[in-house]
């Protein structure tokens, strides 16, 4: 199935028979899926269908927890992330994460987006300023904080914070961009900002978004992944899968009939 | 059940939509009848139940609407509300016609210019196609949308022959050109309200697979 929907030439991440395991728990079962470059790929699926887990794996944020088991190919352009030779941290700066609720450091907002790049060694004090007002301009907050760089990040708004972590992630230049519900603890309005937000990165990135929101995973993503009790039930363009499901168990849940 | 609510307002719709094609039959099969008949009192009653699909039509539009504002129906759902939405029309149109024959009654002048056996079989036949086709939308019949919409080329072969006559009887008899050309816009709304029937089918097919096809 996968294998048709997406060409080779477009696969940015290439996961094979992907297998994961919380000590006996069978979490992930036998995924193979395609994610296409600069497209905006939606999780969706019931509490506990393994989507956060998934999702994590594409950056190994699995590695953290102690009793996790996976096996199975991750490809990244085609080199399986999972390597012994490979960095984490490098790993992580080509494929960046927005996490659920937002997580500003406790610093400037300036020194927020350039955290990363120092850490990775820029050092030249006008590319720092540069790349600041680039990531923030590419969130859509340049236009909301540039007179206030100095400002604690942690006096911004809860959706103003998310675009921080957006732009925190964009300054480091990934490839991919993970986003782990990140609409879950907005309001309406900036809900609506950062879904227009996703929309415009992925000209320059791929993403690939877990929502627990089915009306957005229709309304910004490309393709669709239904995710159910470990396994990948269906994978599809997404009009397809919102117009007309293949498999029953995608219908039910999006329909509203379980989940 | 997890959204009880939602599948009782589906229900409504559902029930909406069959009791008006019940309705829309029973004006056309009235409608022909009382053109056949040249009976002007079944001609009035007949146009007034129109009013009752008129509602049925708004009821219809109200209760789809509001599940679409406020359930975000998806998937097979969303396909069902939006086949009712468009059957509704064709309903609604279906009706106007059998109207719109009734409303010729009073137009023949001194009875008909001949048996009307053709046009009598082509009403019999628009009937039956919409009663199918309601069958089918309520049992999710893709066989059956399939099978009714064939019967069009019935209608359309018998529209042509009937067409075809009064033309020629048109031709050689003057006198008979009012009443001629009144009974050739009955056909040709029955032929149309075997097309809306089709339309109908249509529906059934998209809201149970999901496939467009054209069957007209």
């Amino acid at each position: 199935m996968t294998e048709k929907l997406i060409k080779d030439s477009d696969i940015a991440i290439q996961i094979n028979d992907l297998n994961l395991w919380y000590g006996t728990t069978h979490a992930l079962k036998d995924i193979s899926i395609d994610i296409p470059r600069n497209k905006v790929t939606s999780l969706i699926g019931p509490s506990g269908c393994g989507k956060s887990t998934f999702i994590r794996c594409l950056n190994r944020m699995n590695d953290l927890i102690r009793s996790c088991r996976i096996e199975g190919e991750v490809l990244v352009d085609g080199e399986n992330i999972y390597d012994d030779n490979v960095d984490v941290v490098e790993l992580r700066k080509r494929v960046g994460m927005v996490f659920q609720k937002p997580n500003p450091f406790p610093m400037s907002i300036a020194d927020n987006i350039s955290y990363g790049p120092r850490i990775h060694g820029e050092k030249d004090k006008k590319r720092l300023e540069s790349i600041t007002e680039e990531a923030l301009s590419s969130a859509a907050l340049w236009d909301e904080v540039s007179d206030r760089l100095s400002k604690s990040a942690l006096d911004l708004s809860g959706g103003q914070q998310q675009r921080l972590c957006i732009a925190r992630t964009l300054a480091v230049k990934p490839e991919i961009i993970l986003f782990d519900e990140p609409c879950s603890a907005l309001d309406p309005i900036s809900t609506a900002k950062i879904e227009e937000l996703i929309m415009d990165l992925k000209n320059e990135y791929t993403i690939v978004i877990v929502t627990h929101n089915m009306q957005q995973a229709a309304r910004i993503s490309d393709y669709t992944a239904y995710f159910l009790l470990g396994e990948l039930i269906e994978y599809g363009d997404t009009e397809q899968i919102f117009e007309n499901p293949q498999e029953k168990s995608t219908e039910d849940y999006i329909t509203g009939r379980f989940g | 059940m997890v959204r009880e609510r939602y599948e009782k307002e589906l229900f409504y719709l559902k029930q909406n939509i069959v009791d008006m094609g019940d309705i829309s039959c029973q004006i056309i099969q009235n409608g022909m009848k009382a053109f056949i008949d040249l009976d002007h009192e079944l001609a009035r009653t007949t146009i007034e139940m129109d009013d009752l699909v008129d509602e049925k039509e708004v009821e219809v539009e109200r209760s789809a609407f509001r599940l679409i504002a406020l359930q975000q129906p998806m998937a097979g759902d969303l396909r069902f509300i939006t086949s009712c939405i468009k059957m509704s029309l064709d309903l609604e149109r279906m009706s106007d016609l059998a109207v719109n024959i009734a409303q010729l009654v009073e137009r023949i002048e001194n009875g008909h210019i001949k048996p009307l056996v053709d046009t009598k079989k082509m009403g019999d036949i628009a009937v039956s196609m919409l009663r199918d086709s309601i069958r089918a939308f309520e049992t999710s019949d893709v066989e059956l949308a399939k099978r009714t919409a064939k019967e069009d080329d019935k209608i359309d072969r018998l529209f042509y022959s009937v067409w075809m006559e009064l033309i020629e009887m048109m031709a050689e008899d003057q006198s008979i050109i009012i009443n001629a050309s009144n009974l050739l816009f009955v056909i040709r709304y029955l032929e149309r309200i075997g097309d809306h029937a089709c339309n109908i089918c249509q529906s059934v097919i998209y809201m149970v697979n999901g496939e467009r096809v054209e069957l007209n």
